[in-house]
This record gives C-alpha cells, sequence and structure tokens, in this order.
C-alpha cells in the first residue's frame, strides 16, 4: 500500500478518490471545525503535507449538518483511513468516505459524496486548514495574505476586492471558502480601516440553539 | 457549499404553494354553510378584523380582490390618526438571557416615550412551565402602576425550523392560555422542532393557523406576529416568509426592519465591539443556502432583508401583499446599566433570574437599549387602545425610527380627491395623476443621547406591483429602485414635500427612507438603484448614534378595472 493521498493543484493526480471524507452529523461549524482539528492532528503526527481540510453543508434524513473532506501528501490510504476511524470512534454515527468507499450509514453516502466532489474540483467549501494558514497570525497585509498562503483572492461581502495595502486582523481565525476553483476569503471592514474576516471565531450564541 | 441542498429546496416549494393557494376561508363564492368548522372560524376572523373582502386582507392588493373594497372604509379613517410609539421585543427575568423585572421595563419604556410595549420572554422548557403564567401578574400589575402604556403579554416563540418571532394577544382573561397552548403545541424548542426540514416548516404554519383560530372562537380578541431578526443567520428563507404571511394573513403581519441589540457595536472597551444588532454568525447547515454572506450584517443599523431597496422585502411588496417592518430593542441587558442579574438565580430550576442588584460598574459589554431609548415603532391609531394598536400594525400605518431622528411623518398617496395612509391602497382610474404628499415634523427636542438629531435627506423607494412570486424563495426586485431624494439638510419644523408619480398605469408601491446623512454609500443592487444608501457596518465600531434612520411602510397605487 503505496497509494498516497494527494493535494489538488500540487500536479500529483487529480482522482476525486483521493480525497476523503467524514461525516459525523455536526451539527454546527463549531462541532465541525473540532472534527477537522482532530483529524489534522492525527495527520500531522503522521508527518502528511500539504494537508487541506474543509467542511461542508448535507442535508440527510432532513437533518442539516456539517461534512468535513481532507486531502494531504505523504500518508497512505490505509494511514487514513485509521486516522479518520479513530476520529469517528467518538461519536455514535460515522460515515467515512476512503479511496472512493464508503462505510458507515448509507443516507449519509450522497452527502459525502458531493462534499468530496466539491473538495476536489475546489468548487464549494469551507476551508479550516490549508497551505500557508500557520502565517495568518495577529494582522497581516491583504497582499502578504495572496503572497504566502493558498488564498487566491479578499474580498469584502459588499463585493469589492480588498485593497492590497489593507490590514486584515485574523483574529487568528480564518475560513476562506472555495469558489469556482479560487479560494475566497470573504472579510469586512473593521475598527481603523482594517479588515476582519467574515466569519467571527466567537459569533453570539442564541438562545435557540439553532446550529 | 451547498449543493447537497438542491435536491431539497424545489420540492419545499411546491409542497408550500400548493398548501397556500386555494383558501376557502376567504373564497366568498363558498358559503358559510359549505365551510368547515376550522374554515369558518378562520372566516370569521377575517370577518371580524375588517380582513374579508377588504382590499388588503388575505390574498393581497391586486386589483381583482381590493375592487370590491374600494372606497369608502379606508377613507373615513385617513388622517387624524394618533400615532403611538412602541416596541414589540422585549425581555424580562423570565428569560434564560434576561435581568430586568417587568416594571423596570415598562417604566422606562414610558420615561422614554413609549406608549405601547410588548413583553416578550423566550419560548423554553422553564418559560412554558412557569414563566408564561408567572410574568402575567407582574404585567398586570406593571399595566396598573404606571399608566398611559399599553402592555401587551407576548412571547418570543423559536419558529420552527426557522429564527424568532414576536406572538402577542390582546389582554383579556385567556391571555395566558392562549400563550402557553401556543408555546407547548409549537415553539420550536419545546417541541424540538427547531431543524431547518419541511416537516418542521409545516409546523410553524400550524402554529400560526392556530392563533387564527383562537382569534375566531374569541379565545383571544385579537393576535399577531412578527418574524424577528429574520436576516441574523440566514435561517428565514424567502418561501418559509411567504408560506406563513399566506397562512395565516393578519396574524403573521410583518418583520423587524431594524433588529434590537443597536449598542452591540460600540467599540470596546466602552461597548461589547461586537456587530451592530449582534449580527455576527455565518451560514450555517441550517441556513438557506442561496443568501449571500452580505446578508448577515446589518445597513444603517437594518437588516438585510430591508435595507436592501428590490431586496427580500421589496420582493414581497411586488407581489402586492403586506408585509410591513418595525423596529424593537430586543432589550434583554442595557448598555451601561449599573445592575447586574440577581445572586444566586437558578433560572433552570425556578425559570427565572431574582431581581436585579446593583453593580457600581456601568455594564458595558450589554448589547441593549431600554425600550424608547433608541428603536421605535411609530402605529397610527385610532384611539388610545389595544385593540387601535394591534389594528394600525395589522394595517400597516407604521413607521420606524432610530435615536429619535424625526417627530412625525404623514405621508398620503393621492388621486384627485382620494388619498391612503401609510399601508394603504389606493385604486384610482388608468391614466390618474399620483401623487405622494409628505409631512414631517423634524426632531424638535434632544433625542436620549442628549442630540437634536438633524434629517439630511429623504429617499422615495418604487417598485412595480407584478403579482405572485413564480419563485416562492426569490428575494429580489429587479424594478424596484430609489426614484426621487429630497435634501432637507436645510429645513427644520414641518418639512412638506410632494412628488408626482405620473399618470397610472401598471400597479406600483412606494416607500420612504430618510437619514441622517452620515453614512452613505451605493446600495447592494448597485447605485443606479440606491446611490445613496445605508452602510455596511463596521464590526466592533458601529455608535448607532452617528447613524440614524427612518423607514415608513408602503402605501399601494393600483388601477381600477
Amino acid at each position: 500500500m503505496t497509494q498516497t493521498t494527494t493535494l489538488p493543484g500540487t500536479g500529483t493526480g487529480l482522482a476525486s478518490a483521493r480525497v476523503c471524507g467524514i461525516d459525523v452529523l455536526s451539527r454546527t461549524l463549531r462541532e465541525a471545525d473540532a472534527v477537522a482539528h482532530a483529524v489534522v492532528q492525527e495527520l500531522r503526527g503522521l508527518g502528511a503535507r500539504n494537508v487541506v481540510v474543509a467542511t461542508h453543508v448535507a442535508v440527510s434524513c432532513d437533518l442539516p449538518h456539517h461534512t468535513v473532506t481532507v486531502s494531504a501528501s505523504g500518508v497512505t490510504v490505509t494511514e487514513t483511513r485509521s486516522v479518520l476511524s479513530v476520529v469517528g470512534d467518538q461519536f455514535d454515527v460515522v460515515a467515512l468516505i476512503i479511496d472512493g468507499s464508503f462505510s458507515g450509514p448509507p443516507e449519509l453516502y450522497d452527502g459525502l459524496g458531493r462534499a468530496v466532489s466539491a473538495h476536489t474540483r475546489r468548487g464549494e467549501g469551507r476551508v479550516v486548514v490549508f497551505p500557508g494558514d500557520h502565517r495568518l497570525i495577529g494582522t497581516v497585509a491583504v497582499a502578504d495574505v495572496i503572497a504566502n498562503t493558498d488564498v487566491d483572492r479578499v474580498r469584502v461581502i459588499t463585493g469589492t476586492d480588498a485593497d492590497p495595502a489593507t490590514p486584515l486582523v485574523t483574529r487568528d481565525f480564518v475560513r476562506p471558502l472555495w469558489e469556482d476553483g479560487l479560494l475566497v476569503l470573504h472579510a469586512q471592514p473593521a475598527i481603523g480601516g482594517s479588515l476582519v474576516p467574515f466569519e467571527t471565531p466567537f459569533p453570539t450564541p442564541c438562545c435557540a440553539n439553532h446550529s | 457549499m451547498t449543493h447537497s441542498h438542491d435536491g431539497h429546496v424545489h420540492p419545499h416549494e411546491h409542497e408550500h404553494a400548493t398548501d397556500v393557494e386555494p383558501d376557502p376561508a376567504v373564497d366568498l363564492g363558498i358559503d358559510d354553510g359549505a365551510l368547515s368548522r376550522l374554515q369558518l372560524g378562520r372566516r370569521n376572523f377575517l370577518r371580524a378584523a375588517g380582513l374579508l373582502g377588504a382590499g388588503v386582507a388575505s390574498m393581497g392588493v391586486l386589483p381583482t380582490v381590493s375592487a370590491a373594497a374600494d372606497d369608502a372604509p379606508r377613507r373615513s379613517r385617513e388622517g387624524g390618526f394618533r400615532w403611538l410609539a412602541g416596541d414589540h421585543h422585549i425581555h424580562t427575568q423570565y428569560s434564560p438571557d434576561g435581568q430586568y423585572r417587568v416594571i423596570d421595563h415598562v417604566r422606562h419604556a414610558h420615561a422614554f416615550g413609549l406608549d405601547w410595549m410588548v413583553i416578550t420572554d423566550h419560548g423554553s422548557a422553564q418559560h412554558a412551565r412557569i414563566g408564561v403564567e408567572k410574568v402575567n401578574p407582574d404585567i398586570v400589575a406593571a399595566r396598573d402602576a404606571v399608566e398611559d402604556i399599553l402592555v401587551f403579554q407576548g412571547l418570543e416563540w423559536n419558529i420552527p425550523a426557522a429564527e424568532h418571532g414576536t406572538v402577542f394577544v390582546h389582554p383579556g382573561p385567556n391571555e395566558v392560555a392562549v400563550l402557553k397552548a401556543f408555546e407547548n403545541n409549537y415553539d420550536g424548542v419545546v417541541t424540538a422542532t427547531t431543524t431547518s426540514n419541511p416537516g418542521n416548516e409545516a409546523v410553524a404554519v400550524s402554529g400560526l393557523q392556530s392563533l387564527s383560530i383562537a382569534v375566531a372562537n374569541r379565545d383571544v380578541k385579537d393576535a399577531l406576529m412578527f418574524a424577528n431578526h429574520p436576516a441574523r443567520k440566514g435561517l428565514d428563507s424567502p418561501h418559509e416568509i411567504r408560506g406563513w404571511r399566506d397562512a395565516a394573513p393578519g396574524i403573521a403581519v410583518g418583520m423587524e426592519g431594524a433588529p434590537g441589540h443597536q449598542a452591540a457595536g460600540i467599540a470596546a472597551p466602552t461597548g461589547p465591539g461586537a456587530g451592530r444588532g449582534f449580527y455576527d454568525n455565518s451560514p450555517s447547515s441550517s441556513s438557506f443556502p442561496a443568501y449571500p454572506l452580505a446578508s448577515y450584517r446589518t445597513y444603517g443599523g437594518f437588516d438585510w432583508m430591508t435595507s436592501t431597496v428590490g431586496g427580500l422585502w421589496d420582493s414581497l411588496l411586488s407581489e402586492g401583499k403586506p408585509w410591513w417592518i418595525t423596529a424593537n430593542s430586543d432589550s434583554h441587558q442595557v448598555w451601561s446599566d449599573t445592575s447586574v442579574r440577581g445572586a444566586g438565580s437558578d433560572f433552570a430550576t425556578n425559570g427565572f433570574f431574582n431581581d436585579p442588584e446593583h453593580a457600581t460598574a456601568p455594564q458595558l459589554g450589554n448589547g441593549d437599549f431600554w425600550p424608547g431609548y433608541y428603536s421605535r415603532t411609530h402605529v397610527g391609531a385610532e384611539d388610545f387602545s389595544y385593540a387601535a394598536v394591534m389594528r394600525g400594525l395589522r394595517e400597516g400605518r407604521v413607521w420606524v425610527d432610530h435615536g429619535a431622528l424625526i417627530d412625525a411623518l404623514d405621508v398620503r398617496l393621492r388621486a384627485g380627491d382620494r388619498e391612503v395612509p401609510l399601508g394603504g391602497v389606493l385604486t384610482a382610474r388608468q391614466g390618474s395623476p399620483v401623487q405622494l404628499v409628505i409631512r414631517i415634523r423634524t426632531a424638535s427636542v434632544p433625542n436620549w443621547t442628549q442630540v437634536v438629531p438633524k434629517l439630511a435627506k429623504v429617499d422615495v423607494i418604487r417598485g412595480d406591483v407584478t403579482g405572485d412570486a413564480t419563485d416562492r424563495d426569490s428575494f429580489t426586485a429587479p424594478g424596484t429602485k430609489v426614484v426621487q431624494t429630497f435634501d432637507v439638510s436645510a429645513q427644520t419644523g414641518v418639512i412638506s414635500l410632494s412628488y408626482d408619480l405620473g399618470p397610472l398605469s401598471g400597479g406600483f408601491y412606494v416607500r420612504l427612507r430618510g437619514s441622517d446623512g452620515n453614512r452613505l454609500a451605493p446600495g447592494l443592487g448597485g447605485a443606479a438603484v440606491d446611490p445613496a444608501g445605508p452602510q455596511l457596518d463596521v464590526v466592533g465600531d458601529a455608535d448607532p448614534w452617528k447613524d440614524l434612520w427612518f423607514y415608513s411602510n408602503p402605501m399601494w397605487a393600483l388601477p381600477r378595472r
């Protein structure tokens, strides 16, 4: 078993099978992020490189939730399966797609398959971990975000590209979105003419426990 | 990100479309005797409310319906309304995130100039069991203790599959029983139906219909529902809003045009430093996937559905059906107040927090204002009564403002010797010249930050009536735009404006918006649609007093057939 999962875009092949996915019925983005980070920690422990982890919206059994997809280089399919299984074991319900093969409750396969396809195409998805993200700590100029990370564009939510000189106060929490093959970080105006990423690390909680 | 939703969204639409279309209760071609008990109850309710066959009413303001209603009833009511300021979204110590007694809110609301208010604690297991009953004697006592303010009991409903909404009833012997039954049967948290799916969406519709029935059966004299902070989390999809409106016209009548929590954007450490309105969420798995990221934030303190010219609100209005906006405090814990929750509270067990206690330090992390302090919903009422406030709200004689931007607004849509007030439907012959007549009294006294606000401009927004939406998830009205802007920055006192809307051909509606002019930007639909609209609020740095707006509700003009 020497086959490796591969980062899309690195020129080493882009088969859909090489992106893996895990669905533990995460109801909130926070829960999905926890799954994503658990996967990343395990993968990096095995020496994985070029790790990309994303979350996707899925609807199964009328239960909207978030799935998690992952691609990396430097780890075998067997190792990836083991990592996702270890993470999934902490949950009551878990479905996996590894190397194109599903396991777990079949109702979740459709959503997982779509998520893996979206990750492979970089068509859609909310990206939690991506090459260069460790440089997005503190305040970084928009130009440096684009130069030093996989982020392709920084856009203000009202519809314009951010000025490259504008400081982006990252709040150490950056979740760009794939949009038609590009990794786009959406941002909004913040204090003192700066920008902050659109997604807030600690959004105001809600009494109704909506996800 | 949203691909997997696609296969599910469309079936919902069809279900809704067939659900809501034929309503025997409003079809006067069907005899009373041919209706079921529920249908008859609903018809009697609509009749009692003056809504059956009365134009705006049940099925909209399209010519075929409104022709029957033509003249007299509305004309006799024009002008001379008593404009009563109020707030339909206020939390007390019976909310799990609240703090104050009922009387604390009532005394402040009265002092800050409100005439009516609705107590709306969150639906919850504790509230359904304890709070909904225990708050009532507090409300009854406050009605006695503070004269000249109308205090309604309501509920902040966790709308199944959606956001929150205000539900409230006319006071009476059954006000608690009706609210309690509603909460136990239809609150999303109490019944575990918050998840966004078609089954839960149907529970919301049933809940609204149950209120229609409660009114028809005379369990309570009246009931209303408004959607609260509708765009905050993307949970209220366009087809759900249309579904509520069409399932219970006269009950589900509108939404918050501006959310509460208007102090939330005050920069830290003076304020919470959050998003204005606490609008700081991102799309989740329960969000309507087609909403843009821009919809999750406020613009000049107003919700995106309302602040976007040619946006969701306009798409509803262009159908020719009523859907009104309000502005409220959502007051839970007041910015810079020097009290905190009572020590030793056990909300989970008791269903309330102990009475508040003094804290020396001003609580600068709180994001709310007292009712009446910043946000006001002005209702044109025939008299000072609970029934008249509810009727004015239902009929859309409503305008809203922030920071006491103006003292009074009187708007008429006129054709010849016929005219209608806000919320009204003017019918006239094809080709009749239609005129908009506006009287504004500018602020004559300081607001609660000790400043006399200055109105800089007034915008007239116009859109065509295009009929029922073919796509019930549509949230755009491409033809709607700002057609006129009046610079009134040099004027104080009474400002009289008029604007010729031309000879009447197709049906259209107009609405007004005004600003202090401090923060303007082209709207999300582009400068051709809205050259100087409200700006996206800056997260963590939005002083609400430096960005004041008023919005009116719409009026329609329709050609007589």
